[in-house]
């Protein structure tokens, strides 16, 4: 301590851990005072599995669906060290062979910068809502169109007969640990439905 | 110039040069040490990384640094980032699980980046899925920023022979204090 | 260090005496004890993140101004060192040859 150059190099080193601790203080509180979601309800809705045919290709099966989401994400959004929460919608399933699956049909990213009430629609006939309240995360979502294709490694969905879909929330802090959970789940499994011929 | 820096030199002497290199030698082991307990205790076999590109913005970005964690005998589930590298590549890469299919034998994964466009299997060198073993590990925690250094030493190696060169100026200078 | 004008040498070291080095290592400590403290309630208490490392950050630049340059304060126990004595013997050697 004797020397300019000594303080300021003793005191940034002392300040650099202190800053951690710091960093790790808001880590562990945020954790411990992580809110429960309300688990909201997804409703699947014109699930249809077709066959692709091209040329040069092999024939496979491919699923698609529109989905409902209702889920209230407040809290999640205004807990403490919430930098983003990653949405994602998926599909589990399994096959009598006892192959699990496990698809995600369609994300979204909200960040804390953005979060207002989202709705996305997407039904032809209807227009476009307009943006909702700022500061407030409630999640309307309906007869939203599946973003990633769905189909089997195997090319079939021969013997899968249900499927569980689940709205999933990755939460990602400033600083600290990420955790994950459910937003909203499906009333009991849905019905795949039998490959329709054409 | 220097005449004063080097008579000091002189001055240390074989015993004293060779004592400062073990120093040197001890505090590089004890690193390397630690890093490696770091690596058993996450069985992981580089627990900790810097996020080297954009596509997992806006929850990484550039120079932020990620720990991860590869828990054996569980599988990884959709929704994890993992980071993962695939043979014939020596970037490690790190993005988030859409696709999980467990079979008998093995489990097929696909992986995206939250701000690409485009799944993975155009980076995975012709393999259709990824598999386990391609996979370091997965991301259980994040502290923003602090990674930038090593990325702004790659960008700018100028910059990396300015740091090397004031580290021992001020070596130099904390030397001259003690004898003072 | 030689080839640098003396002033600028002088303003670069900044000593200051071994009493208010200690008192500064001490009461830097303490003060980063307190700010982490304070910074951590104030950003839990508005629920961000930023405000906290903004409160850190200020308070340790304001630590750095009170104890980086040499002000006078911290020279204020300077050591007393004992009064040059004058050789009360003469060097024989020198004198006989």
């Amino acid at each position: 301590m004797y020397s300019t150059l000594n303080r300021l190099n003793h005191l940034s080193s002392l300040a650099t851990t202190y800053i951690l601790i710091l960093l790790g203080l808001i880590s562990i509180s945020s954790l411990i005072t992580l809110p429960t979601v309300n688990i909201g309800k997804v409703d699947i809705k014109d699930l249809i599995v077709g066959r692709l045919r091209r040329w040069g290709a092999k024939e496979e099966d491919l699923a698609t669906l529109r989905f409902d989401v209702r889920t209230d994400l407040n809290p999640l959004l205004n807990s403490y060290n919430t930098k983003q929460l990653f949405l994602y919608l998926t599909a589990t399933y399994a096959e009598p062979t006892g192959d699990v699956h496990d698809v995600v049909l369609w994300d979204r990213i909200v960040t804390r910068a953005d979060m207002r009430d989202f709705r996305a629609v997407t039904k032809k006939n209807q227009a476009q809502p307009a943006r909702g309240k700022r500061g407030r995360g409630n999640v309307r979502l309906e007869e939203v169109k599946n973003k990633y294709p769905w189909k089997q490694p195997s090319g079939s969905f021969k013997g899968v007969a249900t499927a569980n879909f689940t709205l999933h929330y990755d939460l990602m802090p400033y600083v600290g640990l990420l955790s994950s959970g459910v937003a909203a789940t499906a009333r009991g499994p849905i019905n795949i439905p039998e490959v329709i011929k054409r | 110039m220097f005449q004063s820096e080097i008579a000091r030199f002189r001055k240390l002497g074989v015993q004293g040069l060779l004592f400062q290199a073990l120093n040197f030698l001890s505090v590089i082991a004890s690193g390397l040490m630690m890093w490696k307990a770091l690596c058993l205790v996450t069985n992981s076999e580089s627990p900790i990384v810097v996020v080297l590109s954009g596509s997992m913005e806006p929850a990484f970005y550039r120079g932020d640094i990620l720990f991860l964690w590869n828990p054996a005998n569980v599988p990884y589930a959709v929704g994890d980032i993992t980071v993962y590298r695939v043979p014939g590549s020596e970037i490690p890469i790190v993005h988030r699980v859409i696709e999980s299919h467990i079979t008998n034998t093995t489990q097929l994964l696909l992986t995206k980046g939250d701000n690409n466009n485009e799944t993975d299997t155009m980076l995975y060198n012709g393999m259709e899925w990824l598999e386990r073993k391609h996979i370091i590990g997965k991301v259980r925690g994040f502290l923003p920023y602090v990674g930038y250094v090593t990325i702004a030493m790659n960008d700018f190696p100028k910059l990396k022979y300015a740091l090397l060169g004031a580290v021992g100026f001020f070596l130099l200078i904390q030397k001259e204090h003690e004898h003072a | 260090m030689d080839y640098l004008p003396a002033p600028v040498i002088k303003w670069l070291e900044g000593r200051i005496d071994p009493t208010s080095q200690r008192l500064v290592e001490q009461y830097s400590q303490y003060f980063l004890v307190l700010l982490v403290a304070v910074a951590f309630v104030i950003s839990f208490a508005l629920k961000s993140v930023m405000i906290g490392l903004e409160v850190f950050l200020g308070g340790f630049v304001l630590l750095l101004g009170a104890t980086v340059p040499p002000w006078p304060c911290l020279n204020r126990h300077p050591i007393k060192f004992l009064p040059v004595r004058q050789p009360t013997y003469t060097l024989t050697k020198e004198s006989t040859t």
